[in-house]
């Protein structure tokens, strides 16, 4: 059975009232009793209830954070952002990976909720800004995560992801390509329907340039590859790709070179998006759409932490601009 | 132990009990006066609300955790995800947290897990952590090492043979023909990197005619790696090392980058291994030959593992360790394309 600040108390011999004191970092404790009752802590091995404590004071010093994808390094970045941010007050972040799934990214809200956390940050799913906004109503803070509220019901902090998908694509038809191919999916999935947006808007203002959508099931290296080994054994090729995301550039590009048949970038140029660690590490350098990642996660935790002291503050929305990268897989006109 | 009771704050506050239960649902909707007065009254009487709150309720949360050093390295988000995957298919969320190799944050969240009574902890750590995990498993929550095996017997956990992998990755080298060895890793002061050493010595020392060079490279990352190739990048040819044990993927696509870079042929001119087996390993440009320790079922043994000691029947194998195998690919056996 675990000890209880009765047990404490009474082997300290002081007051529940004095052991309550010591816990709170009370100065009315003198430094003799402060001693004694960390020592009866220590010899007890007492742990305060965390659930009654947020009961009584409010809200715990976590933050959650649900992710789309905890393999993905765009969410690790994030994450890093946040947890940084954090730290300088005090915060920690427990992280939550929903993996593409509605009833795991509910349960996660549930579970936060109940944990009575600082706030919730939320690279959301499934269709769920009105639950968002009626948690923040009942006391719980939100920010979206990459991705724009849509209601302003929440506050958000995005990239603007299509502008990013035209960045990539005016690249592209910038050094003369203009088959293009965009590989990602699944296109309910709002930040690839934007990049998507964004590759169709530049397609469009270049007379003879055309698009064509390979839909894939998930933003993966394997999906990646299945694209590529796809292409390889096509006649009739596009002359680039545009990748909704690096991990699928990656499987992409290996599928080509490995095939032995098909150079990059001379036969096909490829441009991915979020530029992670491992894009600059193939071995051609991934030319790709880089969105402040650490900037995100670190914004949306100011912002929680401003409207978890202040829940009269409006909800905000910041959005990001991306950047183009440009490395050797876009580096010549083709052959 | 007594158990103060909501009556006891009601008297106490001098409210009526649903005017406490009113506040413990909704404190919003209590006048500041009586919360201040509630609010003291449970203060001082220690009061666990036990009926505010699912949690409270069954008195452990659904959840279990996972503590990594850092889930930027897909060796461990690789876990994170397996074990989440596990928690769900048994109806249990799992949350994941980082250390960063932090003492201090290592220790702030295993005192908030604790604290948030989950049932049960996976912890990856590179520190020293038994102590921590014995005392919060005799307060009542069970733990599960993941990576490296428990020196306690009570301790349960889940550990790779590195002593074997570093045998396997070497062996391969040697095998191969190689004689200049490099091993690239640190800090030694962790076990599962001296134990890949100890396996590289072993056959270093049954081998004639093989020098093995230590490269202290306690920065496992990509970054890390990167350094390397450039230092060994930087050297004449010929005191070079003709093949390189890296103490993990990552560390080897840094050094295969800058090799590359510097016209250094791989595999022809350095043969190179990792160790754990990324996905990004084998979507390399020149395919990664790696070690792999883990399984397609190592995410479920884990989670499996945690239940078992969850449910204290003792009937389980407290120490399960996976052998590792190798895992041959281009960077070491391949052409030399790059």
């Amino acid at each position: 059975m675990a000890a209880s600040i009765r047990d404490v108390a009474q082997r300290a011999g002081v007051s529940v009232g004095t052991v309550s004191n010591v816990l709170n970092d009370s100065p009315r404790v003198s430094p003799a009793t402060v001693e004694r009752v960390r020592a009866a802590i220590a010899e007890l091995g007492y742990v305060r209830n965390e659930a009654a404590r947020q009961l009584r004071a409010g809200r715990s010093s976590s933050v959650g954070l649900v992710v789309l994808d905890v393999r993905n390094p765009f969410f690790t970045d994030v994450a890093r952002g946040a947890e940084d941010e954090a730290t300088r007050s005090g915060l920690s972040v427990i992280l939550g990976n929903s993996d593409e799934d509605v009833a795991r990214e509910s349960s996660y809200l549930d579970l936060f909720e109940e944990q009575r956390v600082h706030g919730i940050l939320i690279s959301p799913y499934g269709d769920i800004e009105p639950r968002l906004a009626e948690l923040r109503r009942r006391g719980t803070p939100v920010v979206l995560v990459d991705r724009e509220s849509r209601d302003a019901g929440v506050s958000s902090v995005s990239v603007d992801d299509t502008s990013g998908g035209r960045l990539a694509v005016e690249h592209l038809l910038a050094t003369g390509r203009r088959r293009i191919l965009f590989a990602g999916g699944p296109s309910g999935v709002r930040q690839i329907a934007d990049r998507l947006a964004g590759a169709r808007a530049a397609v469009a203002e270049q007379p003879g340039a055309t698009l064509e959508v390979v839909e894939t099931a998930g933003l993966t290296v394997l999906e990646g590859r299945r694209v590529g080994e796809r292409l390889v054994a096509r006649a009739d090729r596009p002359d680039a790709v545009f990748a909704a995301n690096d991990l699928v550039a990656v499987g992409l590009l290996q599928a080509l070179v490995m095939s032995g048949r098909l150079r990059v970038p001379e036969d096909v140029a490829l441009v991915g998006f979020d530029d992670i660690d491992f894009a600059s590490a193939t071995v051609v350098p991934l030319t790709s759409v880089r969105q402040p990642r650490h900037e995100i996660g670190a914004t949306a935790l100011r912002i929680l932490r401003e409207e978890a002291a202040d829940p009269q503050l409006p909800p905000r929305r910041i959005v990001f601009q991306p950047e183009l990268v440009v490395r050797e897989s876009t580096g010549v006109p083709p052959a | 132990m007594t158990r103060v009771g909501i009556r006891e704050v009601a008297a106490l506050a001098g409210v009526a009990v649903g005017t406490v239960s009113h506040y413990l649902n909704h404190p919003d909707k209590v006048s500041t006066e009586r919360a201040e007065r509630i609010r003291s009254a449970i203060e001082t009487l220690g009061f666990v609300p036990n009926n505010a709150g699912r949690q409270l309720r069954l008195g452990r949360s659904n959840a279990i955790a996972y503590l990594a050093p850092d889930v930027s390295n897909p060796y461990f988000a690789e876990i994170a995800e397996a074990v989440e995957l596990r928690a769900a298919e048994r109806g249990v969320s799992a949350f994941i947290a980082n250390s960063h190799r932090s003492r201090e944050r290592e220790d702030a969240y295993l005192r908030f897990f604790e604290q948030n009574q989950v049932l049960g902890l996976l912890v990856s750590s590179h520190l020293p952590i038994e102590d921590r995990l014995a005392h919060m498993r005799r307060r009542g929550t069970p733990s599960v090492l993941v990576g490296q095996a428990a020196s306690s017997p009570e301790q349960a956990s889940i550990s790779l043979d590195d002593v074997e992998g570093g045998r396997l990755a070497t062996q391969h080298l040697v095998d191969l023909g190689r004689r200049r060895l490099a091993f690239v890793g640190g800090p030694l002061g962790i076990k599962q990197v001296a134990d890949r050493l100890t396996g590289t010595n072993g056959v270093v020392r049954a081998t004639r005619g093989v020098a093995l060079e230590i490269v202290d490279q306690s920065d496992r990352t990509i970054r890390g790696g990167r350094e390397i190739g450039r230092m060994l990048a930087e050297r004449p040819a010929a005191d070079r090392p003709d093949a390189v044990f890296a103490v993990n993927d990552l560390l080897a696509l840094g050094i295969l980058q800058e090799l590359v870079r510097a016209g250094i042929e791989v595999p022809r001119d350095i043969a190179l291994i990792g160790y754990d087996d990324i996905e990004f390993g084998e979507a390399s440009l020149i395919p990664l030959s790696t070690i792999r320790g883990r399984h397609g079922e190592f995410g479920a043994v884990t989670v499996d593992l945690l239940f078992g000691e969850i449910a204290g029947r003792g009937d389980h194998e407290r120490h399960q360790t996976f052998t590792p195998s190798l895992v041959v690919r281009e960077s070491t056996q391949g052409s030399g394309r790059a």
